[in-house]
């Protein structure tokens, strides 16, 4: 924060968005509120994607992994006996997970602190690689935790998922998560140990040969961001209401990491925009999905267009904006300020080549009289 | 301070140093100097702990220190800058240099993160310090600059200053005139006399610049296909017959 003005402007923009939330929560049909939602939901899993990917520098596909831990964990805490005993009729749950059925919010703690857990468990032996053998590796860990979560019959009921989970994750929940999540990174990388990270993304022999422990500060990158992902998890989990092992495939990595390439990897302010554009967007594209008359072409349907007209969206982006919407900037004031008065400028710009142009005119004409 | 005793490294069966012994005292200037890919800059990375040597030991005020990690070593005092400039290039001048002070903020994410009122402190006494070590090079007015932005000499400059701020007692310079033309090449002479006197520091330099080494050295070592094939003042290693052969080749 520059000024008492810039701050005055913050406070006042965190307060219209609050405002929106509320007025979101209270006159939004349900359908439209689920979407509000989930935009809040990306925004969680975008900006942990972001930590690895954007500032750290580690480009990891194990997502998906990692939400799954959360849903799974917080699931498993927050549903009731009877609801566990609805759900396994083919093998029962493991006599210890049967009574425990403890309130949301300590859940979806201890949801992102066992889904950090195995993220640190995996960080170890992964973060000796480097670059696409990292990414293959962590695709790797993601797909063992789903096959694991698949057999695991006795604790996670397997392939049939668990169904009916209590709607916990409200408008409040999920923007609230969002908004400490956004705060949180934002804290962190205006740190001294988000400065490390930035250093380790830059140049690792560098940032070695100033005293910063790289192998330290990857693991603890991994860690937060897997910690993240499985809160993301767990309110996605809460909000869909049922979980099984075919929602965490490499799809719903790929997601993310189109919204973070997209919003630029390193920009906090890229990844909360781009989360909310790409998820309104996916709802508004639906009907690419579906079938249409288009006069000279119908179609009968075409399942996963969408995300065709997303990839085409993607590649414009990446030409000619390589580094995403945002590169590694940050929204601030001042930009706003500069956009704002972009019109005004092209205006005057045009203005002033109107001028010379006529001079130029004027002056020829001047030339041919002499 | 610090020595080296039969330091040896083969990649593969190429031996590219063999059996170096270094030993560098409190405040000394010590060049190596030596036709290309003759090993300086691996006996540079097997100090500084990039490259474990196959055999040998390396001392550093008694201790051994061989195979140490490279931020260990920056955390005991000793720190290097790089043949190729290696600058963070997203990050402006003013914050180069505060990831040298890493060492001193010393948090971990929390602390740092929920600005716990110990950081406060050491990251204000930091960013102080990194003001005062700008100023030093004359660096002051162009902190908030992008690092790439600035010329090559005040790239290198501020390598050195990065190198710094981890508040080393001996220095490790790879090639730090490389580029410069033969003025800047002086005031970088000037500049490195001026870190031995008033930070108290030893320096050990790689140079090609002749000029460089012989004026500002106060001892060196001349390496050749990783033997040392010759040590001492500059006087001595100007007239010394093998050295003159290594440099202008033998018929």
């Amino acid at each position: 924060m520059k000024n008492k003005r810039e701050l005055l402007l913050t406070a006042g923009a965190v307060i219209l968005a609050a405002i929106v939330v509320v007025l979101a929560d209270s006159f939004m049909d349900s359908f439209t509120l689920r979407v509000f939602n989930l935009c809040a939901i990306y925004i969680v899993l975008a900006l942990s994607l972001n930590l690895l990917l954007g500032f750290t520098g580690l480009f990891s596909l194990g997502h998906a992994g990692f939400m799954a831990v959360g849903a799974y964990v917080c699931a498993l805490l927050t549903m009731s006996r009877d609801l566990k005993e609805m759900n396994f009729f083919l093998v029962p749950l493991v006599p210890w997970l049967m009574n425990i059925s403890i309130p949301f919010l300590p859940a979806l703690v201890i949801a992102g602190l066992v889904s950090a857990f195995v993220g640190f468990l995996i960080a170890a032996p992964v973060l000796r690689l480097k670059d696409d053998y990292l990414a293959i590796a962590t695709l790797g860990f993601a797909e063992i935790i789903r096959v694991v979560i698949t057999n695991l019959q006795s604790v996670t009921n397997g392939a049939q998922g668990l169904k009916g989970l209590p709607r916990y994750s409200s408008t409040y929940v999920v923007w609230i998560a969002a908004a400490l999540t956004t705060l949180f990174i934002i804290l962190l990388m205006r740190s001294s140990f988000g400065r490390a990270m930035k250093a380790v993304k830059q140049d690792e022999i560098a940032a070695e040969a100033m005293g910063i422990n790289v192998f330290r500060v990857k693991v603890t990158s991994f860690t937060l961001s897997s910690f993240f992902a499985g809160v993301g998890g767990a309110l996605l989990g809460h909000m869909i209401t049922t979980i099984d092992p075919k929602m965490f495939t490499f799809t719903l990595t790929y997601n993310i990491i189109l919204i973070v390439v997209l919003g630029g990897a390193g920009s906090v302010s890229g990844s909360v925009i781009s989360a909310i554009v790409v998820t309104v967007l996916m709802e508004l594209l639906r009907f690419l999905d579906e079938p249409m008359d288009l006069i000279f072409v119908k179609t009968s349907g075409l399942p996963g267009l969408r995300m065709v007209a997303f990839s085409i969206f993607l590649m414009v982006v990446i030409i000619y904006r390589q580094r995403g919407l945002m590169g590694d900037r940050e929204l601030s004031w001042q930009s706003v300020g500069t956009a704002l008065e972009a019109p005004r400028r092209w205006r005057a710009a045009r203005a002033a080549k109107a001028d010379a142009k006529s001079a130029g005119k004027k002056k020829a004409k001047e030339g041919r009289d002499a | 301070m610090l020595k080296t005793e039969g330091l040896t490294i083969r990649f593969g069966g190429l031996t590219a140093v063999s059996d170096f012994n270094l030993n560098i005292g409190d405040k000394e200037i010590v060049g190596l100097i030596g036709p290309n890919g003759a090993g300086k800059t691996t006996v540079f990375n097997m100090i500084t702990g990039v490259y474990r040597p196959t055999s040998g030991r390396i001392w550093y005020r008694d201790r051994d220190i061989t195979g140490w990690k490279p931020h260990a070593l920056a955390a005991a005092g000793i720190c290097r800058t790089f043949q190729n400039i290696r600058l963070f290039r997203d990050m402006t001048v003013f914050e180069n240099v505060l990831v040298g002070c890493h060492l001193e903020i010393s948090s971990d994410v929390f602390s740092s993160t929920f600005r716990l009122p110990g950081y406060r402190k050491r990251e204000a006494e930091a960013e102080e310090k990194a003001h005062q070590l700008l100023k030093m090079v004359e660096l002051s007015g162009v902190e908030d600059e992008p690092a790439t932005a600035l010329p090559y000499g005040q790239q290198r400059r501020l390598e050195i200053v990065r190198a710094l701020a981890t508040r080393p007692s001996i220095l490790l310079l790879d090639e730090p005139a490389a580029g410069m033309n033969p003025q800047e090449s002086l005031e970088l002479m000037e500049f490195i006399r001026r870190l031995r006197d008033e930070l108290n520091l030893s320096i050990f330099l790689i140079e090609h610049h002749m000029q460089v080494v012989m004026g500002v050295c106060d001892r060196m070592y001349v390496l050749d296909y990783g033997q040392t094939i010759a040590q001492g003042r500059p006087s001595e290693i100007q007239k010394n017959q093998k050295v003159i052969d290594a440099y202008l080749g033998v018929q």
